[in-house]
């Protein structure tokens, strides 16, 4: 990612509780590993990834490729430091709010989190995706999908469950939250020269970044 | 509830600690309070930081590529992201990144717990007013010539006579770092459609954590670093002359002198002159104004200039010190220049590849004769210049600028890219300039395109002022009178007189003058003379001091003396000065109050160069300080 060869700088931002998994699901995204240790992050810390937006024309065929710069910033869930990470919200085009499927306490708050992003972000309404991380522990789980899957309705947002540790979900997570963003640019500006989308990635990961993930309208499970 | 790794124990939503929860407008009007960071956090913080300032900076060379050669505007506002700025500026007033905060708080920390880490040792001695040995006004002046601008053409010193290049421009000074920023609708400069280069790659090569954006000026030749030992600032306020130091007060607190405090307290008046400056009206304001300086008046000029300043998010604003004043040939900045850095250690040598320019403004009917030349800021004496190429708009230069200089200096270096208009019969012309922070440079980075910027409109020549303060100044830097002392570094200010006072109505006014030293306007380190009664021509002869600064914070501060009319009710502001360098920004925050005019950006500057002597100032009370906030 040496130039800045790319027709899109597109900013997310992962929050979520403290441990539920944020650094390690963009770490997934970027780089595809994952380390099972647990190293808090310090305030604030962003990873990039390059990313194509492939378009696909109303009669489906598939345009030429948008080159996109993905910015991913990465917060401290931890209390401490809450003034500092909530100062980046308002710079983020689109959210990706983690819960941990095995912590509870974790989806409670995420009808806070939801309120400080309505209050902080650079709109009313932005673009969030939600996503239950930890899907692998499976045996420890504490939230019920339907549970979660009827607060992302009640919401209007897209719910992901998801796995750090295996990879489930993480860019079908963040590639459908690229989509919404893509598609509310295309509002902005009142015109649909980029229709439909599909996006493939490509940067760190070897293999399984090159899936096409079709739109899949609001829910990508 | 079974849980995995860390438990998330948080629930604490209602915690007072949380600045933001409550209101509309969730921005915290000023900077944030990290002091509940360690040292290594700020650290690692920093290291983020200063890899979203590079960033940010790849994409304002990407953004403004994007608006030279794209048309449609519907592409444009998607591919610049303006579609987000608009939505974004429509709920957050103030355009500071999350980044540019955090930074700017960070910065505020450092400075406070005083963590410059060298110690000066200066034998100069402390001279109290009674001496006034130094810094006469012809002095001062002669000085800040050498670093300031001008209204008035001068001959360049550096300048081989014979090459009659009479740039506008003077040597700049650096200007303290703001982090150049993407796209906001501010974006000025129009560059022709042009390959893109510039790594993404995001900085990680330089281990120091640095990233106060004073840091670089320390390197300058201020004489005086100091060490500060205590926490915040120490107001001293004594009558008249000269006296021992040695009230210490932690925190920030001033210390009333009898006069002052035997005359009736809190009744001062907020002044409010101006309505609110709106920072969107800047662009406009800011082309119409470099197309025709000379039109309009004074008072909307100046806002304008100020409000361009605190709106336009670059750095090469905030050095710009240039006056084109009066220059009907001024014209509007566009283009972009396409260099690359490298940095050959076997040589100890900079060479900056000067690769071309694209999209220049048209300097005389549609054509230039365009040349580049650079600065290593802060070294005044280091212009270099390429080949003046004739009636291009398009200039391809291929020329290597050299400097040798130590690789451990870069860091603390700026290079200066200006772009001139070589006019044989007359002066030079500006045509833009780009400012680069050599700390976050991407040394492996590709040849980059960054977008030409203007420099700051200039201030009124004809500002109207209700008299004029005489004043000397003086800083002592930490350690330079021996012995340790003074602990920290002390700024004096020895306010002598106001003259030719206009009055309000009929007769005669009763005034005062009011001291803080920006960006701590708490009423706490404010300081006032006495009030002198029924006189035009006010003797104060008093003098006051603020400690806690180092030489890096005072090119971030701004000394505002006000003089007021004091009355039973109320006191009201009737002008003032703003001594500072005028950079329209303080640690990396745009601020409206850096607003010094040139003659007040000179005496700040004298300051800065002659420490621990008093530097003399005889300046217009204005009547047009921008707002506060």
């Amino acid at each position: 990612m040496s130039d800045g060869d790319y027709d899109y700088l597109i900013k997310f931002l992962a929050l979520g509780d403290s441990g539920v998994g944020k650094t390690s699901v963009l770490y997934q995204y970027t780089d595809g590993k994952f380390n099972s240790k647990f190293i808090t992050t310090v305030g604030i810390d962003f990873r990039e990834k390059r990313v194509v937006y492939r378009a696909n024309g109303p009669d489906g065929a598939i345009g030429r490729g948008q080159r996109i710069h993905l910015q991913l910033w990465d917060t401290a869930g931890q209390e401490r430091f809450r003034s500092l990470t909530t100062a980046f919200f308002r710079d983020a085009m689109g959210f990706l709010l983690l819960f941990d499927l095995t912590n509870e306490q974790s989806f409670l708050n995420v009808r806070n989190w939801i309120s400080q992003l309505q209050m902080h972000a650079y709109c009313e309404n932005p673009d969030i995706v939600l996503c239950g991380n930890k899907s692998d522990l499976e045996d420890q789980r504490a939230v019920k999908e339907e549970e979660a899957r009827g607060l992302a309705e009640k919401y209007g947002i897209p719910y992901f469950e998801t796995s750090a540790a295996n990879g489930t979900n993480i860019s079908q997570a963040i590639e459908m939250l690229l989509d919404l963003i893509m598609k509310r640019m295309e509002r902005c500006v009142d015109k649909s020269w980029i229709p439909e989308g599909v996006v493939r990635s490509n940067g760190h990961t070897s293999t399984d970044q090159l899936n096409e993930v079709k739109d899949k309208g609001a829910c990508g499970c | 509830m079974p849980q995995r790794g860390h438990p998330s124990q948080e629930g604490l939503w209602a915690l007072p600690s949380l600045p933001m929860e409550h209101g509309p407008e969730p921005e915290a009007e000023g900077l944030l309070d990290l002091s509940f960071l360690t040292e290594e956090e700020q650290a690692a913080i920093a290291e983020v930081l200063k890899r979203d300032a590079h960033l940010r900076q790849l994409e304002e060379g990407r953004v403004s590529k994007l608006r030279a050669s794209l048309v449609d505007p519907g592409q444009l506002k998607i591919l610049t992201g303006d579609w987000f700025q608009e939505a974004r500026s429509q709920r957050h007033h103030h355009a500071h990144f999350g980044s540019d905060l955090v930074r700017a708080s960070i910065r505020r920390k450092k400075s406070s717990r005083g963590t410059l880490p060298e110690k000066g040792a200066h034998g100069a001695s402390h001279l109290g007013p009674g001496d006034q040995a130094v810094g006469s006004d012809g002095e001062a002046e002669a000085a800040g010539k050498e670093n300031e601008e001008e209204p008035e053409p001068r001959p360049p010193i550096d300048e081989a006579p014979q090459e009659r290049l009479q740039e506008t421009e003077g040597p700049d000074f650096p200007p303290p770092y703001v982090p150049l920023k993407a796209s906001d609708q501010e974006e000025e400069p129009q560059a022709q459609e042009a390959p893109g280069h510039g790594g993404v790659q995001v900085c990680e090569e330089k281990a120091d954590q640095e990233l106060e954006p004073a840091s670089r000026v320390e390197k300058e030749p201020l004489p005086a670093p100091d060490q500060v030992g205590g926490s915040g600032l120490r107001l001293l306020s004594r009558p008249g002359a000269d006296s021992g130091r040695g009230v210490l007060l932690p925190g920030l607190r001033a210390i009333c002198d009898p006069v002052r405090s035997g005359e009736g307290k809190g009744k001062r008046g907020r002044p409010c002159h101006f309505s609110p400056l709106r920072t969107k009206a800047a662009p406009k304001i800011l082309e119409n104004g470099e197309e025709a300086p000379g039109s309009g008046p004074a008072l909307d000029r100046m806002l304008s200039s100020s409000s361009s300043v605190s709106s336009l998010n670059s750095s090469t604003l905030s050095g710009s010190l240039v006056s084109l004043s009066g220059e009907a040939e001024a014209v509007p900045v566009r283009g972009s220049v396409h260099f690359a850095l490298h940095y050959e250690p076997g040589a100890a040598e900079l060479r900056v590849h000067v690769i071309q320019c694209q999209g220049l403004a048209a300097a005389r009917r549609r054509r230039s004769d365009p040349y580049v030349k650079s600065y290593l800021l802060p070294d005044k004496q280091s212009k270099r210049k390429t080949a003046v190429k004739k009636r291009n708009l398009n200039p391809v230069f291929n020329e290597t600028l050299r400097y040798c200089v130590p690789q451990a200096e870069l860091p603390g270096r700026v290079l200066s890219l200006s772009v001139w208009h070589r006019e044989s019969l007359g002066r030079n012309i500006f045509l833009g300039e780009v400012e680069v922070p050599l700390d976050t440079w991407n040394w492996d980075s590709e040849p980059t395109w960054l977008p030409l910027q203007p420099r700051v409109p200039p201030s009124p020549d004809e500002l109207s002022s209700r008299g004029l303060l005489s004043l000397s100044l003086k800083y002592v830097p930490a350690g330079s009178e021996g012995a340790g002392l003074p602990p920290s570094g002390e700024l004096h200010f020895w306010v002598k007189e106001a003259q030719d006072l206009i009055p309000l109505r009929s007769g005669s006014l009763d005034t005062y003058v009011q001291c803080s030293v920006l960006p701590d306007d708490s009423r706490a380190s404010r300081q006032r003379t006495r009030v002198v009664r029924r006189s035009l021509s006010p003797v104060f002869n008093h003098t006051m001091v603020y400690d806690g600064f180092g030489p890096a914070d005072l090119r971030q501060a701004c000394a505002e003396l006000s003089l007021w009319d004091h009355g039973a009710l109320a006191s009201r502001q009737l002008g003032g000065t703003r001594l500072s360098l005028g950079t329209g920004s303080s640690y990396g925050l745009e601020v409206p109050w850096m607003d010094s005019t040139p003659e007040e950006k000179r005496l700040w500057q004298t300051l800065l160069e002659q420490p621990c002597e008093w530097v003399d100032g005889r300046l217009p009370l204005r009547t047009n300080l921008a707002p506060r906030t």
